[in-house]
């Protein structure tokens, strides 16, 4: 039961991802692929806040398993940034390959950090 | 039959072409007429450095073909997919350990996350490559299975919020150097995957088409169609008997041109030996039987510009130019 709410909620943040990404695309026209670091920066920020709220026993085990493992994980996608990142090298727009590769390595441990330091302080 | 034949006969019939049609001279077109046809420049308030945006009307935002996020039948596909993925990762975590090894170096190493990822990102680049080359898939299904495999089940197989959580707790247990070697060898490795799956897709679609080429043209062949397959450079000619057809056909206006033809008429002998015998029984009569046999072949020549010149007035002398 838990497992089958589980893929409902991953189907709920791809849903929530399509809209999102879809938004972001309607009013960003430049290369760099913004919607999907936005996507990625939200569900690691919200990431490290679950986590938090989790080792603090905020919140039980099939909650933080619902969210984290659900839906943030439909949510964010580690596939259409790599195969973003591939399409720019392809297209020989090196630069912002590059920049894009060390954003989203970077960025996303630092949002996750943050996450976990705010639900830290908010406890 | 050979390639002098035909040129043979193409250049006659061009030849026949320029005299039945008026001078070239009355219809060149200057580039700069092509080139403003072209590319029409914005007229009125369009041309303003910032031309005013009209709103889509609110009953068209309601519309999938104008809206994406109106599409009900995308969200469905995009839902089953990212439920399909999910259920795919989780169940992956527990066929699979968690971490590599119970301690040292390789304990921040989790495989079920790193293989769904793997896997993602070979799938998501071979499908959207694929697809992006599959012409002979309908758009909508091609944008249905994209969004639904690709962007749901791929992107939720996928995950780097996983990825970030195990990355915070192999930090706070201070496994920096696994955790950093963790998050590089994914990101490497899914460059890598995704680069070969792309490629995969690519080879594939390369060649299923040139497969439809080869039935197509084979097809083309056993029907006996209209001989010729205009390619980008060349006319190529497909079988005998269909060069013999348009060899008299060549032939046939040939002679129905009246002046040019002494010049073409050596180079169509000499490409085609039999069709000369019959010559001179149609010559007396051409005037008269070609207009009507034969099919007027489409020039080549650009189609004259037949729109209404423009007039400026003159108000001093109330003339028009």
């Amino acid at each position: 039961m838990t497992y089958l709410l589980v893929c409902l909620c991953g189907g709920l943040g791809a849903t929530a991802r399509f809209v999102l990404n879809t938004s972001i695309q309607q009013m960003w026209k430049k290369l760099f692929p913004l919607s999907t670091f936005v996507i990625n920066v939200i569900a690691t920020f919200c990431a490290g806040l679950a986590a938090a709220a989790y080792a603090q026993q905020v919140v039980p085990e099939s909650t933080y398993l619902l969210f984290v493992t659900g839906f943030l994980g439909g949510f964010s996608t580690f596939s259409t940034a790599i195969n973003e990142m591939v399409s720019l090298f392809r297209n020989r727009h090196f630069g912002i390959a590059l920049f894009y590769v060390i954003a989203t390595i970077v960025v996303p441990i630092i949002c996750v950090t943050l996450g976990w330091l705010v639900g830290s302080l908010a406890h | 039959m050979s390639d002098s034949e035909q040129s043979a006969g193409a250049g006659s019939a061009r030849s026949n072409n320029a005299a039945t049609e008026p001078q070239p001279s009355t219809m060149e077109i200057s580039a700069a007429q092509v080139r403003a046809q072209a590319m029409p420049k914005p007229q009125g308030a369009a041309a303003a450095a910032n031309p005013p945006k009209i709103p889509l009307a609110p009953m068209k935002k309601m519309q999938a073909r104008f809206n994406p996020l109106a599409d009900g039948m995308v969200y469905l596909v995009v839902f089953l997919g990212g439920t399909l993925g999910t259920a795919m990762r989780y169940g992956l975590s527990f066929l699979v350990p968690a971490a590599a090894q119970p301690l040292g170096f390789w304990h921040s190493f989790h495989l079920p996350t790193f293989i769904a990822n793997m896997f993602a990102c070979f799938i998501f680049a071979c499908l959207t490559s694929y697809l992006s080359q599959a012409a002979w898939i309908r758009k909508r299904t091609r944008q249905l299975v994209s969004r639904g495999f690709g962007m749901g089940m791929c992107g939720g197989f996928s995950t780097l919020s996983a990825l970030a959580i195990e990355e915070l707790t192999s930090l706070q247990t201070s496994h920096v150097l696994g955790a950093v070697f963790y998050l590089l060898f994914s990101f490497v490795c899914g460059l890598i995957v995704a680069a070969v799956g792309a490629k995969l897709g690519l080879v594939l679609t390369a060649r299923k088409t040139a497969r439809l080429a080869a039935e197509a043209l084979q097809r083309q062949q056993a029907q006996g169609g209209p001989g010729r397959h205009v390619t980008v450079g060349e006319t190529v000619l497909l079988n005998a008997t269909d060069s013999a057809v348009s060899n008299h056909s060549a032939d046939a206006l040939a002679t129905a041109a009246p002046v040019p033809v002494a010049a073409d008429e050596p180079s169509a002998i000499a490409g085609g030996a039999q069709p000369s015998a019959d010559m001179p029984g149609d010559v007396p009569a051409s005037p008269v039987i070609p207009a009507a046999a034969t099919p007027v072949e489409p020039s080549f020549e650009p189609a004259p510009i037949t729109d209404e010149i423009p007039l400026t007035g003159d108000p001093t002398t109330g003339e028009a130019h």
